[in-house]
């Protein structure tokens, strides 16, 4: 899926604004090829349809746009990937959002054999069919969305409607400012092949560490409480390092190294900049980090300045990880 | 401007750009031509597709341009009668203003919503932030 520029963080909120803001912190790869996907069903779909009668192509840009412009719209489809609903699905659910209405649903179900969906819609030139079909049985999972009606005693399906799903346990609800999403981009640009995971857990999970060293606040930030994945990241013993840092009173930004072993434990200085405030605050990371950086007031400086810091922190990085 | 009945529902914790964008998708079963306005702002959107629900609190559902045409020219009028559905959502609720609530096709769109928002779209289901 095309951007025209970085729409990560946006993405990210607009996840969790639908309430699966953990499927892009858990699973980004998935999600990413999930959106590629979706533009390709969707583009192929509509390649000979008539001419504006829907969008030919669909866009990260577009997506985020639709977003402003229609969020109702879009939180659904944002749902339906976190269930793990096929790209097909998706393009039709696309689809139908954007004016298309449901003709025909078709679902055939036998236990251990067979789960099959299959949608016809008309688009909203009202003449034009297109058909989409699965075996995928997460699919299934697009029926939890659809909204029921009748109209005259006749079924009635006109659209897809997002489910409340209350932030789950050890997700806080977001207050995402620039400060925190330019760190993420941070995390997401230069730490490629290096994070586990990027994501923002509720601080209620997260053991003081106030001036830990690395080695302490890999073992030691966690509650019992805290989520299962996490839980088995700090256990694993080839996770070399966890850093945490608290970004926000409800949110925290947990990274988690992949790389093994001492040569990972090496990389700890870049780390210990965001985990040495780990049990305190964003003005904490912020703090440390301004002095890393040698930048007086990093808030106050505009997101292309930081962008200049942040290939300063870039080469911080590269000079610990090719230290002895 | 507009004198007529109200129906008011119950949203149930639905999204207000969500419940607009019902009562025009209904509404388009009974009218396939039917225009769609910003009511707060007189904008006037090309397509379903092209509307921008999100930031509406009020919108007018003609059944068509003709009928727009003679709505703001004459207002009600004997020859516009149920030709017009207005929606406005405010603090949770939904109030349709309908000439007759009885008429075609006004009694088919008040039950086809009256159906999704009482048991057809997920009770509290979700709303922007």
């Amino acid at each position: 899926m095309n951007s025209s520029e970085n729409q990560w963080p946006r993405l990210l909120e607009m996840f969790h604004e639908a309430g699966v803001g953990h499927i892009l912190s858990r699973h980004r790869d998935h999600v990413v090829n999930q959106l590629t996907a979706l533009a390709r069903v969707y583009a192929e779909k509509l390649s000979d349809a008539p001419q504006g009668v829907l969008p030919r192509s669909l866009t990260l840009d577009g997506l985020v746009d639709e977003h402003r412009r229609n969020p109702y719209r879009v939180a659904p489809v944002l749902q339906a990937l976190a269930f793990n609903c096929s790209a097909e699905m998706l393009a039709m659910m696309w689809m139908v959002q954007q004016g298309a209405v449901v003709h025909t649903i078709d679902y055939k179900f036998e236990r251990g054999t067979r789960s099959t969906l299959e949608v016809s819609i008309i688009l909203p030139d009202r003449t034009t069919m297109r058909s989409f079909c699965s075996r995928e049985h997460w699919d299934l999972a697009v029926l939890r969305l659809v909204g029921i009606s009748k109209a005259d005693d006749q079924p009635v399906i006109e659209s897809f409607y997002a489910l409340h799903i209350p932030p789950a346990e050890g997700y806080a609800k977001l207050q995402i400012d620039p400060w925190i999403l330019r760190v993420l981009e941070w995390v997401q640009e230069y730490g490629s092949g290096s994070f586990f995971c990027a994501s923002l857990i509720d601080s209620r999970h997260i053991d003081d560490v106030a001036n830990a060293t690395v080695a302490a606040v890999q073992r030691g930030w966690l509650k019992p409480s805290a989520p299962r994945e996490l839980q088995a990241v700090s256990k694993d013993p080839d996770a070399a390092s966890v850093a945490i840092a608290v970004l926000s009173g409800d949110a925290a930004m947990v990274v988690a190294l992949t790389p093994t072993g001492r040569r990972a434990l090496r990389r700890t200085r870049f780390y210990r900049i965001l985990a040495q405030a780990s049990a305190h605050s964003l003005r904490m990371v912020r703090s440390e980090l301004e002095r890393v950086l040698d930048v007086p007031d990093l808030a106050a400086h505009t997101p292309d300045e930081i962008d200049e810091f942040a290939d300063q922190l870039l080469a911080v990085k590269a000079l610990l990880e090719d230290a002895p | 401007m507009i004198g007529g009945s109200d129906v008011v529902f119950d949203l149930g914790g639905m999204d207000a750009s969500a419940a607009l964008a019902s009562v025009a998708r209904i509404a388009q079963r009974s009218w396939p031509d039917a225009v769609l306005v910003d009511a707060e702002r007189g904008r006037r959107f090309s397509s379903y597709t092209a509307a921008e629900f999100g930031t509406l609190h009020e919108i007018f559902v003609f059944r068509d341009e003709a009928a727009r045409h003679t709505w703001e020219e004459l207002g009600a009028s004997d020859d516009n009668m149920n030709t017009i559905v207005y929606a406005i959502v405010r603090d949770d609720v939904l109030t349709l203003v309908l000439e007759d609530p009885r008429a075609a096709p006004m009694a088919s769109i008040v039950s086809a919503l009256d159906g999704l928002f009482h048991s057809g779209a997920p009770w509290q289901s979700w709303r922007a932030a």
